[in-house]
């Protein structure tokens, strides 16, 4: 996909708007793959994508650089998600999620509640930790390729994702304990 | 559900929306592009309207463009006409009319979509009449003597400073939902100087005088086709431009770096004569003394 942006990207820089536009649609869905599990809200994760491709615009030259387009806009969006999630509060974020926005009502119950548990369950994390998760289990990124969005380096990323996976386990284990109760709760 | 289902397999499964928001961003981009060109315009009106006399009623015969130079050879500053990106300045009395909503210390914008698709930002300066009081109201920002000679005196002093960002939508705004009428909005006045406007009196004549930062002022949009004559003048080495119409004459000069770049704007009532050297002398009276 890098090769074929290249011819837009380079029209975007010398100020062809329909280029651009032609980069965002491209590269939208990824950079919002990676900031709605980030936020759980797909409001706030369409504000950002919105931010990101902006931010992008505006910085075009700075990306000659940088070389991967895409992880350059994973950086900004990183960037944009943290400052998000600084500026709410915790308890919104639940609240949103209760009430199931959009596509959620969509989905199957058994799905849904796979991808709420999902999305509670990243939650949980720090916001730092949650965007390694994110990008090496959805994007399926290395750990070099998420120092370079995250800034830290891939020793210390390995480390927190090992620690994340435990964590995220354990809280798993509960879950299905529960589940596992109230099945034989509505079993009996 | 597979409870023993691996925790990366349960992030997998998170069901990512299809989105499309490729328009919003482009819209967004245009609205910003369009702030961004009524900044522009804006800014140039901060300039332009401080020291509204820079441009009010000038214009140079036969040329749309003319650069003048230091003595090294080096650009001192560049006078063309107006353009679709700097258009002429409303009409002094319409500026007059506005001044007259706001006391003596403000700035006030305007949005009239009946005088063209911009915003104007005027500030009505507080008027000195002492030289000494003009000083120490510049603060050092523009180079003066310490005292005028004793054969020129101040009739009139004006510091213009450095103005607020507008919110310019919310100008439009309210001048649509008032069909179109004028919208306006104070704006606030910072504390640096950006400008003076000086009337001066020397040897029985006035002279207004307007003084603006050289690095801003490197060029000066003005109609180059009213003037009956130009001509370019050499004061300590650098060019400056000579513009005579029916009604005034006009020196522009923008002085080198170490006496302060400053733009100078000097101007007469024509008719008298060696006008090149009377103006010029009159700046003489105001450059700083170089040992």
């Amino acid at each position: 996909m890098q090769a074929s942006l290249e011819p837009y990207l380079e029209a975007a820089r010398n100020g062809d708007r329909q280029a651009f536009e032609e980069v965002v649609k491209r590269l939208q869905q990824p950079v919002f793959r990676y900031c709605y599990p980030m936020l759980g809200s797909r409001q706030d994760a369409e504000d950002v994508v919105q931010e990101t491709f902006i931010r992008a615009y505006r910085h075009l030259h700075r990306y000659r650089e940088s070389g991967q387009f895409s992880g350059w806009l994973f950086t900004i969006a990183h960037r944009l998600c943290l400052n998000k999630l600084k500026s709410r509060s915790r308890i919104r974020t639940l609240m949103r999620r209760l009430t199931a926005e959009g596509d959620a009502a969509r989905l199957s119950e058994t799905a849904a509640g796979i991808a709420d548990d999902a999305l509670a369950m990243l939650d949980g994390l720090k916001p730092v930790t949650r965007a390694i998760v994110v990008l090496k289990v959805l994007h399926g990124l290395s750990f070099e390729e998420i120092a370079r969005i995250c800034g830290l380096p891939p020793a210390t990323l390995r480390k927190r994702y090992e620690r994340a996976k435990k964590q995220l386990q354990r809280e798993h284990s509960i879950y299905n304990q529960r589940q596992m109760e109230r099945m034989d709760y509505e079993c009996t | 559900m597979n409870v023993r289902e691996p925790i990366e397999r349960r992030i997998q499964a998170i069901r990512i929306p299809e989105i499309d928001v490729s328009e919003k961003v482009m819209a967004r981009l245009e609205s910003r592009e369009r702030t961004t060109r009524g900044w522009g315009l804006r800014r140039r009106w901060v300039l332009a309207c401080a020291a509204v006399l820079f441009v009010l009623g000038t214009g140079y015969a036969s040329a749309t463009w003319i650069e003048l130079l230091q003595q090294d050879g080096r650009p001192a500053m560049v006078v063309q006409t107006f353009d679709s990106d700097n258009p002429e300045p409303i009409a002094r009395k319409l500026a007059e009319t506005y001044l007259s909503k706001i006391a003596p210390g403000e700035a006030i914008a305007v949005y009239d979509p009946s005088a063209g698709d911009r915003v104007s930002v005027l500030e009505k300066p507080i008027v000195y009449d002492r030289f000494d009081r003009l000083r120490s109201a510049v603060n050092g920002a523009f180079p003066l003597p310490e005292t005028l000679p004793a054969d020129v005196s101040l009739r009139e002093g004006r510091v213009y400073h450095e103005l607020e960002h507008p919110d310019i939508g919310m100008l439009e705004e309210q001048s649509r939902l008032n069909n179109g009428q004028a919208a306006y909005a104070a704006v606030q006045v910072k504390e640096s100087p950006v400008g003076l406007a000086l009337i001066l009196s020397h040897a029985g004549r006035e002279y207004s005088v307007t003084m603006g930062e050289g690095r801003v002022w490197s060029t000066i949009h003005t109609d180059l086709n009213r003037k009956k004559e130009t001509r370019v003048v050499n004061i300590r080495g650098t060019e400056g431009l000579m513009a005579i119409s029916q009604d005034e004459a006009v020196l522009h000069w923008r002085s080198p770096r170490e006496l302060g770049d400053v733009y100078y704007r000097i101007s007469t009532a024509p008719g008298a004569e060696q006008l090149d050297a009377v103006l010029a002398s009159v700046l003489e009276r105001l450059l700083p003394h170089v040992e």
